[in-house]
C-alpha cells in the first residue's frame, strides 16, 4: 500500500481522522511488521511458523487439535507518555501546504492513537496563549479523543519556553515514563538540551522528534530575497544564492549539534521532513526505536 | 524632414533619467517568511545596490519611448515631394507702396503714381495667400520688416515693391537686407516728368528732371542761410542766400569735415568781391594733399553730370589754373589753384555760372568727398536706378525645401500638420512592450524567489 503523501495529510481537516490513517498505514505496511505483540494479555491464536519461540507455543490446542498455533499478547505495562508539542511561530512554516505544526500535531495525534491503542497512559504538555497548557497523561479512548481534539486546537504562535515546559512535562510523569519532544529545536538550544538531559537523569525515557522543511533545510531561494523572522518579525534583506552554501552549512552543524547532543544525553532522535508521509517518517523511528531495544517502553506492539 | 520646435530636442537631455533610475535601482526582494534568521547572517547582506545598469533591454525600451516622445514635441514634418508642391502653390507677399515726394507729384488726371501704385498693390494682395501692404516714403527700410513677416508665415515669401525708383530708393545693400530665400518683385510706376515743379525740404527745393528712369536733383534755394564750416564760401551778397542753401543741402550728401584742420579750402563764386585778386595771386598747388583733393573733385562724377547740365559762357582757363569740370560744350565751369587768402595758403575753387546752378551742390559735395576722411564717406554715395539695375535686384521666390534648410519655420506648423502622431503611435506601442516587460520581470522574480 501506498503512504499518504504530506499532501492528502494535509488536506484532511479532522486531526483524529488522520491520525487514525496513519496508524492504519504503518499496520498496513507492505513490510513485516517490526512489532511483534508481546506482554501479559492473550490476544488472539496465529499458526506457527518456524523460528517462533516455542514458549509461546499453545500445547493444550496441540492436543486438541493436533496442530500447532503460537500464542500472541497483548502489551499490558501501563506506560505514561508525555507529549510535549513545540507551539513557536517557527512552526508555522511553510505557510502553504503541510506547515512543520500540522505534521507535529498529526505526529501527536498519531502517537497518541498508538499509544492509547497499546493500553499506555498518553499526555501532553505544551504552551497555549502564553500559559503552560498540560493534560495529564491517561488511557482509554475518551480521554484519546479529547487529548486529539485538544490539540487540533492549538495555534503555534505563542510564547514558546522549551526548557520549562520540558521539565514540567516530565514533572508532572507521576511515574517513570516517556517523554516525546516534537519541535524544530531553535529556540533556546542548550537549554533544551539541558533540560532534556535533567529528565533522562530522572530516569525517563526522552525522544526528540525534529522538524524542518525541505526548503528551510535547503534553503530553496534565488535572488534577492528579505527574510521575515517568524518570531520576532525582524526582516533582512539577503541575496538567496550567495548565503546558501554558508546557510547550508550552518544548518547542517546545527541538526548534527542537535543529533549528536541526544546521542550523548541518551536521548532518542529523529530528522522528520515535512515531505516524507507521516506514517513512514513515524514507523522509520519506531524502527529504529525498536532495534535499539527500546521498544518495550514505550510506544511498541503495533504489530498483530 | 523637418523638425518645426528644435527647442524641444533640449529634451533629450532628460534620457539620463532613466540611466540614473537603472544605474540606481535594486532587483525588488520577494518577502518570504521563515522560521529562523538565525543562520541568516547579517554579515552576509548583500550591497543593496551595484554600479551596473540593471535590467538593459527594459532600459532601451524606456529609452527608445522618451526618444519618440521627445522628438514628436519637436513637431518632425516629412517634406515630400507631393507636399512641397501644396506648400509652394501658395505665396506670401509683402507690398511695399513707395510714398515719397516724387510718387505724391499728381499728374495731369489728378491721380499721383502713389495712388495707382496702392490700388495694383491692393488687386494683387486679393490674389495672394497672405499679404501685407506697407506705405512708407523710404522703401528700402521696409524690407527687413518684410524679411520678417515672411518668416513668420512659414511660406513662401515675396516683396513687391511699387516705386519709381528715383535717386536712392533702392540699392543692392538694402536688398541684401532681405532674406535671400524670399522673392523680389520691382515694379516700376512712371512718375510725372517734371522740370520745373519742385518739392520743398528744410534745406530747399527738388526738382525732378527728365523722365523717371534717370531722375537727376537741382537746386534752388528758398532756406535760411547757416554758417558753414571747414570750407569758406566766397560769394556776392547778392547770390550768398542761394549759396548757403546748395551749401547745407551738399551737407547731406557729403558733410564736409575736415580730415586733417590745418588744410585750408575756400571756393570763389562769381561776383564775389576779392575773386579777382585771388585770380591774379594763383599759382599752381605745391602741396600733396592740394592735389589729391583736386584730382578727387575732377573724378567726381556727380559734379561732372552737373556741370554737364551748367550753361555758361564760353572761355579759356590758363595755368596755374587746372580745369575741374566743363560743360558739355567744353567751357571750364569749375577750376582750382592755391591762392593766400587771409593771409594762409589756401586751396582755391572757383567756380563759374549761376549760384543756382545743380553745380553749386555737386562742387561742395565733391569738395566734401575730397577732404572727409572716409569714414564720413561712406555709405553717402548716391546710386542712379535704372531698370537694368533693377532687374538684377529682381529674384523669385525661394522654394519651400529652401526655406527648410534656412531654418523658416513652416505654415505647415501653424497648420498642426505634422508627422508626430507616427511618433506616438510607435511610442504607445513601446508603452505597451515595456508594461508587458515589466510584468514579465515581475513574474520571474517571484518565480525565482520560490
Amino acid at each position: 500500500m501506498s503512504s499518504l503523501s504530506p499532501a492528502v495529510v494535509a488536506a484532511i481537516d479532522d486531526l483524529e481522522l488522520a491520525a487514525r490513517l496513519v496508524v492504519e498505514g504503518l499496520r498496513t505496511g507492505g513490510h513485516r511488521s517490526p512489532f511483534r505483540g508481546h506482554g501479559a494479555e492473550f490476544t488472539q491464536h496465529r499458526v506457527y511458523r518456524a523460528g517462533d519461540d516455542l514458549k509461546h507455543l499453545d500445547w493444550k490446542l496441540f492436543g486438541r487439535s493436533d496442530r500447532l498455533f503460537t500464542r500472541q499478547f497483548r502489551e499490558t505495562t501501563n506506560v505514561a507518555v508525555m507529549i510535549v508539542l513545540d507551539t513557536s511561530a517557527s512552526m508555522w512554516y511553510p505557510e502553504q501546504g503541510l506547515s512543520k505544526f500540522r505534521y507535529a500535531c498529526i505526529l501527536a495525534a498519531a502517537l497518541a492513537h498508538l499509544v492509547s491503542d497499546q493500553g499506555n497512559a498518553v499526555g501532553l504538555m505544551t504552551m497555549s496563549q502564553g500559559k503552560m497548557a498540560y493534560w495529564p497523561a491517561r488511557g482509554g479512548k475518551q480521554h484519546l479523543r479529547s487529548l486529539i481534539a485538544r490539540i487540533d486546537r492549538l495555534t503555534p504562535g505563542d510564547a514558546w519556553n522549551p526548557a520549562q515546559v520540558i521539565a514540567r512535562g516530565a514533572e508532572l510523569l507521576q511515574r517513570r515514563g516517556m517523554v516525546l519532544v516534537i519541535s524544530d529545536f531553535y529556540d533556546s538550544e542548550d537549554e533544551t538540551r539541558r533540560a532534556m538531559r535533567h529528565v533522562v537523569r530522572r530516569g525517563h525515557d526522552v525522544a526528540m522528534l525534529q522538524l524542518m522543511s525541505p526548503d528551510e533545510q535547503a534553503l530553496a531561494f534565488t535572488g534577492q530575497v528579505e527574510f521575515e523572522d517568524l518570531e520576532s518579525g525582524q526582516r533582512r534583506l539577503i541575496d538567496a544564492n550567495s548565503i546558501r552554501a554558508p546557510y547550508n552549512r550552518d544548518i547542517e552543524e546545527f541538526l548534527a549539534r542537535c543529533r549528536n547532543g541526544a546521542v550523548r544525553d541518551g536521548v532518542d532522535y529523529a530528522l522528520m521532513n515535512t515531505d516524507t508521509p507521516p506514517e513512514r517518517a513515524l514507523r522509520d523511528f519506531l524502527l529504529r526505536r525498536n532495534m535499539n531495544g527500546a521498544a518495550s517502553r514505550g510506544i511498541a506492539g503495533i504489530g498483530r | 524632414m523637418s523638425w518645426q520646435n528644435p527647442w524641444a530636442l533640449l529634451g533629450l537631455f532628460a534620457l539620463v533619467l532613466p540611466v540614473f533610475i537603472h544605474l540606481l535601482s535594486r532587483k525588488r526582494a520577494v518577502l518570504q517568511k521563515f522560521p529562523s534568521l538565525r543562520f541568516l547572517n547579517a554579515t552576509r547582506l548583500l550591497p543593496t545596490r551595484s554600479p551596473h545598469l540593471t535590467d538593459i533591454p527594459l532600459l532601451l525600451v524606456r529609452l527608445a519611448i522618451l526618444s519618440l516622445a521627445i522628438l514628436a514635441l519637436t513637431q518632425p514634418l516629412w517634406v515630400s515631394a507631393s507636399r512641397t508642391q501644396v506648400l509652394n502653390s501658395s505665396v506670401a507677399r509683402v507690398f511695399v507702396v513707395d510714398t515719397s515726394a516724387s510718387m505724391r507729384q499728381p499728374a495731369a488726371s489728378g491721380q499721383t503714381p502713389a495712388d495707382s501704385a496702392r490700388t495694383l498693390a491692393q488687386q494683387m494682395a486679393a490674389e495672394s495667400k497672405a499679404s501685407l501692404v506697407v506705405q512708407t516714403a523710404s522703401p528700402a527700410e521696409a524690407l527687413p520688416g518684410a524679411s520678417a513677416w515672411l518668416n513668420a508665415q512659414g511660406l513662401r515669401g515675396e516683396v513687391v515693391m511699387f516705386s519709381d525708383f528715383s535717386f536712392g530708393t533702392l540699392d543692392r545693400a538694402s536688398v541684401e537686407r532681405l532674406s535671400p530665400v524670399f522673392g523680389l518683385q520691382l515694379v516700376r510706376v512712371p512718375s510725372v516728368a517734371a522740370t520745373d515743379a519742385g518739392y520743398a525740404t528744410t534745406l530747399g527745393r527738388v526738382v525732378a528732371v527728365g523722365d523717371s528712369t534717370a531722375t537727376r536733383a537741382e537746386w534752388s534755394v528758398d532756406g535760411a542761410s547757416t554758417q558753414d564750416s571747414g570750407v569758406l564760401l566766397l560769394a556776392p551778397a547778392t547770390t550768398r542766400d542761394l549759396i548757403e542753401a546748395g551749401a547745407r543741402a551738399a551737407r547731406q550728401v557729403a558733410p564736409r569735415v575736415l580730415a586733417d584742420p590745418s588744410h585750408r579750402i575756400a571756393v570763389v563764386f562769381d561776383g564775389a568781391p576779392n575773386r579777382a585778386t585771388l585770380m591774379s595771386n594763383a599759382q599752381a598747388p605745391n602741396q600733396k594733399w592740394m592735389a589729391n583733393a583736386m584730382l578727387t573733385v575732377r573724378r567726381s562724377k556727380g559734379l561732372s553730370d552737373a556741370a554737364a547740365q551748367t550753361i555758361v559762357g564760353d572761355t579759356t582757363v590758363t595755368t596755374p589754373f587746372a580745369v575741374l569740370a566743363r560743360t558739355q560744350q567744353g567751357s571750364p565751369i569749375v577750376f582750382g589753384a592755391q591762392a593766400t587768402v587771409n593771409g594762409a595758403r589756401t586751396l582755391v575753387f572757383f567756380h563759374r555760372g549761376p549760384a543756382s546752378a545743380l553745380s553749386v551742390p555737386a562742387l561742395l559735395v565733391a569738395i566734401g568727398e575730397a577732404i572727409s576722411d572716409n569714414t564720413v564717406r561712406s555709405g553717402r554715395e548716391t546710386i542712379r536706378v535704372t531698370n537694368a539695375q533693377l532687374q538684377t535686384f529682381e529674384r523669385t521666390p525661394g522654394d519651400v525645401s529652401a526655406s527648410v534648410n534656412a531654418g523658416v519655420p513652416l505654415a505647415a506648423n501653424r497648420a498642426g500638420l505634422s508627422d508626430a502622431r507616427w511618433f506616438w503611435l510607435i511610442a504607445l506601442l513601446l508603452l505597451g512592450l515595456e508594461t508587458w516587460m515589466r510584468k514579465q520581470a515581475d513574474i520571474q522574480a517571484s518565480a525565482d524567489a520560490t
